[in-house]
């Protein structure tokens, strides 16, 4: 195996958990998480020489995933999606209390914008700077900034996320 | 960073969990090198005819393998199984194919006493839909209350995980008595029934789109004397739901003074369009007739199984053959736009009788399960180019379900 492709294994092994547990924030869906995953990768192996060039093939790779994801959104089917019932008698540790914590953010990060939810998967989950998450997305940083406010003020009323945070008084 | 997001981190970061397979770079690079090759395949292509405009055909001469799209080579590395048991439905165990050995146990994420899994179906990423159904005593007798659609994935290790409610799978009053799976998970299929039915019924196909909940519904057409009638069973999905294929044994409905009636062909198979939004299972349209491939009067088509590319029927086929002890299990495959021409995969010789329980496939279409064998006991396996490979359990008489 030449140097490129131990670079492109090492960073397949390495960093696909992360952009697949990314990439299902954004779509809901194990499948499709991964199929957008493949999808990005495939995308990048044949350039991958130039975008080892670049600072951060980290960049391009998820570039490539927020873009396949958006044109995926305007054309495809979402997946399916977990009812609002959520089985009886949770119990912590307890794999209910896990599908309800899913289904809860599910359901809230479903309420946003296409563009405040990448924004939010991306800045908070991913823990991206803004710099990062705007190189990702192709904008200012201002707008960075001003989405993930909007996202965050939307989340904050979410009454599926209110019971499992708590705010400080404002 | 703020509490606010630290708190929205680690709920993320429980709800994201582990994902239940790894994507791993060679299969990347080889998907990325099919992608080249078809183009640079169509370029040669036209280079060497010259400009004709003659189409390049793929298929084979005979029923083709259904497409697979990338596959790994071998059969799935776990399977699910359930059992009869003394105390009812036990719970399904989860396998691994290689050695047998119980990985975990598939439980229904439904917190209340008397529930039980009673269907399994299996989609893309080892992804799995179960029916559960519950069951109260009342007066002291066991009434079926309803049943609820639930999906997870099998991880690496052979565990059940991200176990979620689908959409539109709350069926209160009704049992499940066949579930199937589009290959995508976009659309599951149900016959069901009333939860009060005790003998069997003509069941209703419910088609339930997990996006957005919508039903789709065909009910079973009046039975009128004089007329020919029939229900459905052994229902599957093509790959992305467009299409719902069924079995159905077509019978003339008598009455005194009703006009005759006349059957022939023997059993059919038969398909709905999920598009159509329901209706009666009656204006479905045919695919296949039995008696194009095979005698009507001594052999059976037990099920039918459309590939999740729609080109092929997989049929699971019964009879006594020629003379005593002649009995056989056969699975063939026949092109889903001809109906006709068999290709065999598999044949079971035997002898007097026979004995079938179940016949299935994994959501790729490729890797198929068989529990069947002669008059004094059935064999669990799966069919490996014309051989049967066994599972544990090897005795299939105790198998209610298996999937994988």
């Amino acid at each position: 195996m030449n140097a490129e492709a131990e670079g492109f294994a090492r960073f397949v092994e390495t960093r696909e958990r992360a952009l697949q547990r990314s990439a299902w924030l954004l779509t809901g869906d194990w499948g499709l998480a991964e199929d957008l995953v493949q999808t990005a990768l495939t995308r990048s192996w044949p350039r991958w020489e130039l975008i080892r060039r670049r600072d951060d093939p980290e960049i391009y790779v998820r570039r490539v995933l927020l873009n396949t994801w958006r044109t995926w959104s305007r054309r495809r089917w979402r997946g399916e999606r977990a009812s609002a019932a959520i089985p009886d008698g949770a119990a912590p540790g307890d794999v209910a209390t896990e599908v309800a914590v899913r289904v809860a953010v599910r359901g809230a990060l479903e309420s946003l914008t296409a563009r405040q939810r990448a924004v939010l998967v991306l800045r908070i989950f991913d823990d991206m700077s803004e710099a990062q998450v705007a190189q990702v997305l192709d904008c200012a940083v201002g707008t960075v900034k001003s989405t993930l406010s909007q996202a965050l003020a939307k989340l904050r009323e979410d009454p599926r996320l209110a019971e499992l945070m708590t705010f400080d008084a404002r | 960073m703020q509490d606010m997001e630290a708190q929205l981190r680690m709920l993320m970061n429980i709800a994201a969990g582990d994902p239940p397979r790894r994507v791993d770079p060679d299969s990347v690079r080889r998907a990325a090198r099919r992608r080249s090759a078809v183009h640079l395949a169509a370029a040669a292509a036209i280079m060497i005819l010259g400009g004709a405009g003659v189409a390049l055909a793929s298929q084979s001469s005979g029923p083709a393998a259904p497409v697979t799209g990338g596959q790994p080579a071998g059969p799935p590395r776990y399977y699910i199984v359930q059992s009869f048991s003394s105390a009812g439905l036990s719970q399904p165990t989860v396998r691994a194919t290689a050695t047998g050995a119980v990985t975990s146990a598939v439980r229904c994420p439904w917190r209340r006493p008397g529930v039980a899994v009673t269907a399994i179906a299996p989609a893309r990423n080892m992804s799995f839909f179960i029916a559960c159904q519950r069951t109260a005593k009342t007066g002291g007798k066991p009434v079926i209350k309803g049943t609820r659609i639930f999906r997870f994935w099998i991880s690496r290790s052979g565990r059940p995980a991200h176990y979620s409610a689908v959409r539109g799978g709350e069926l209160p009053g009704l049992q499940v008595i066949e579930l199937a799976a589009a290959r995508d998970g976009s659309k599951i299929a149900v016959a069901t029934v009333p939860a009060v039915t005790q003998s069997p019924a003509p069941a209703d196909i419910v088609v339930i789109s997990t996006a957005t909940g919508a039903h789709a519904v065909w009910h079973p057409a009046p039975k009128v004397a004089g007329k020919v009638w029939y229900g459905a069973h052994s229902i599957s999905l093509t790959g992305n739901g467009g299409e719902l294929v069924f079995l159905a044994q077509p019978r003339c409905v008598r009455g005194t003074n009703a006009p005759p009636c006349k059957v022939n062909g023997g059993e059919e198979v038969r398909a709905l369009s999920p598009a159509d939004r329901g209706g009666q299972i009656t204006s479905s349209r045919l695919l296949l007739k039995q008696a194009r491939i095979m005698r009507t009067s001594l052999d059976y088509i037990n099920a039918a199984l459309i590939s999740p590319d729609g080109s092929t029927l997989t049929l699971a086929v019964v009879g006594s053959g020629q003379g005593l002890g002649s009995g056989f299990v056969r699975i063939e495959q026949v092109p889903a736009s001809t109906g006709t021409r068999p290709r065999i995969v598999y044949q079971m010789n035997t002898g007097n009788g026979f004995l079938y329980r179940m016949f299935g496939s994994d959501a790729s279409g490729r890797f198929f399960l068989l529990d069947a064998g002669p008059s004094s006991g059935s064999v669990n396996g799966w069919i490996d180019h014309g051989q049967l490979v066994r599972l544990k359990p090897a005795a299939g008489e105790n198998l209610r379900a298996e999937s994988w």
